[in-house]
């Protein structure tokens, strides 16, 4: 059966995509993973200036997830651009993931590698740095939104915050212009050590991602399929398996992400594709033909 | 099949399995079973000599639950140590693992092992002619008294702080050991700081030379 799928002129040979973040920007993935084999790879964000990171420990264990609080640790567009972007495979959709603290800054940074890109992912919700999660200013948004437009005419994605109301956000980005909505950034929480006293993260929160989640995420996807059916979701959240991709098409999402599960074992997307591959053939349907059908009344 | 050797109060396992790779001083594996834990977890090597590898691992912990179950390792990660010449080796609780299989594999001029108790010390494989020690006098106050100057440390951060501090003049190697997500140089989460910037110990390390890390960014 055929697992392809197109988004705004985009054609990815299969939905399964890596999410921003876990991954890096490829290079270590790519040693385990062959490019030709996944429908897209989303760099993690590149800001206008280097950005150190948070101090350590980033990372708290949890019961079937984890909390990461690294805090957008990347070399910056223009070490991004000498270093990183000669090394970007052609072979699966390039997806670059772009951040900042203002319009100009995000504005910036989108002029700069969007010829090396096929879409551009605007991070509005990065949940480990200062300050507010900027979609939750719907002004700012759309001022970000509109300037990263000017700069390219390439399909752009907001990553949207599971911590706000999705369905509200959805609106902004919808008014916005934008077509294609992430659901979304790893959502915040925390965790204390009851030997201490104190939080074991230094910010105290961090983002979780992980199976933990994985049902908020679906709901999410859900509700904004429903309020928004011309949108294009791209859902994630906690994949470990191609059943958990069925759910998320089920539920809505045209193009499905994985990020831990990839960091975990890089090797285990490609057997996730396989099964994919395998569960459709069983239902005899394409896999454009389960996306969003939660809402048309399930398979019939 | 792997097998459990568990310490007289039970505070402390080795797991012991079958394995025809190869593995060399400073590298690690992440261990797992079917079941859990959802993000496997770094353990340095103790002993790899016959076909069977051995983890030291504090018992009490979130991987012991697992520990009764078909075990999964993925590894070797990380880089190995060479060879230092007169080296003094200094080992902390259970960072004792990598330090006793450096011994193993290199051998060594003076040894000094902090633990916390004896249970430890009665646990695991000591060589004969190394010092121990229990608090509150610390391999800190005797690592003083050597004359060597080229030491390898793996222990509490408070232990390489010390060392640090109390003997500019040496030179200090440390296994740092900090918690990630993929001991693949992807998920950014073991951070260090050095003098070139952020590293991470699964990627550039785990061995770090003391005098080139930011121990107060990195431990604070």
């Amino acid at each position: 059966m055929d697992l392809s799928i197109e988004i705004e002129g985009i054609h990815f040979k299969n939905p399964i995509v890596t999410a921003s973040g876990p991954l890096g920007f490829g290079d270590e993935l790519f040693k385990y993973v062959s490019p030709g084999i996944i429908g897209g790879f989303t760099s993690k964000t590149v800001t206008p200036e280097p950005i150190t990171g948070n101090m350590p420990p980033r990372l708290v264990y949890i019961q079937n997830g984890l909390l990461n609080s690294i805090g957008l640790q990347n070399p910056g567009v223009d070490l991004f651009i000498q270093k990183t972007v000669p090394f970007l495979s052609k072979a699966c959709v390039r997806i670059i993931s772009v951040g900042g603290e203002n319009p100009e800054d995000f504005a910036d940074v989108t002029r700069k590698v969007e010829k090396f890109a096929d879409m551009i992912e605007v991070n509005l919700s990065c949940p480990n740095v200062g300050g507010k999660v900027i979609v939750s200013d719907s002004q700012l948004t759309k001022e970000i939104l509109s300037g990263c437009k000017a700069m390219t005419k390439k399909p752009l994605i907001a990553k949207l915050s599971l911590d706000l109301d999705v369905v509200r956000q959805s609106q902004i980005i919808s008014d916005s212009g934008i077509k294609i909505v992430n659901i979304g950034n790893s959502i915040q929480g925390a965790r204390f050590n009851f030997k201490t006293g104190k939080p074991f993260l230094k910010h105290v929160k961090g983002g979780l991602s992980g199976p933990a989640f994985m049902p908020i995420a679906l709901w999410k996807v859900y509700q904004v399929k429903e309020a928004f059916e011309d949108l294009m979701v791209i859902g994630l959240g906690g994949v470990t398996k191609a059943e958990d991709v069925m759910e998320y098409a089920i539920a809505g999402a045209s193009i499905v992400e994985i990020g831990t599960q990839t960091m975990i074992d890089p090797k285990s997307i490609q057997k996730i594709i396989e099964d994919l591959k395998n569960m459709l053939e069983a239902l005899k349907l394409d896999f454009k033909a389960i996306v969003n059908v939660s809402h048309r009344g399930g398979f019939r | 099949m792997e097998m459990l050797k568990i310490s007289e109060k039970g505070s402390y396992v080795l797991l012991e399995l079958p394995y025809n790779g190869k593995a060399m001083p400073g590298q690690f594996f992440t261990i797992k079973a079917k079941t859990g834990p959802y993000i496997p977890r770094p353990f340095s090597v103790y002993e790899l000599k016959d076909g069977n590898l051995k983890f030291l691992i504090k018992a009490g912990g979130e991987m012991q639950q697992f520990l009764n179950e078909d075990i999964i390792i993925d590894g070797p990660f990380g880089n190995p140590i060479s060879k230092i010449d007169d080296v003094l080796l200094i080992a902390g609780g259970v960072g004792y693992a990598p330090i006793h299989f450096y011994a193993l594999v290199y051998g060594f001029k003076e040894m000094i092992i902090g633990m916390p108790d004896d249970e430890l010390f009665d646990f695991v494989d000591i060589p004969d002619h190394c010092v121990y020690v229990v608090n509150p006098t610390t391999p800190v106050d005797l690592a003083k008294l050597s004359p060597l100057k080229n030491i390898l440390v793996c222990g509490p951060h408070e232990m390489i702080k010390g060392l640090k501090r109390d003997l500019p003049e040496s030179t200090l190697y440390a296994i740092m050991e900090e918690k990630m997500a993929c001991a693949r140089g992807m998920c950014e989460g073991c951070a260090v700081m050095t003098r070139d910037g952020v590293k991470f110990v699964c990627k550039d390390g785990p061995t770090f030379k003391v005098s080139e890390v930011d121990l107060e960014w990195t431990y604070q």
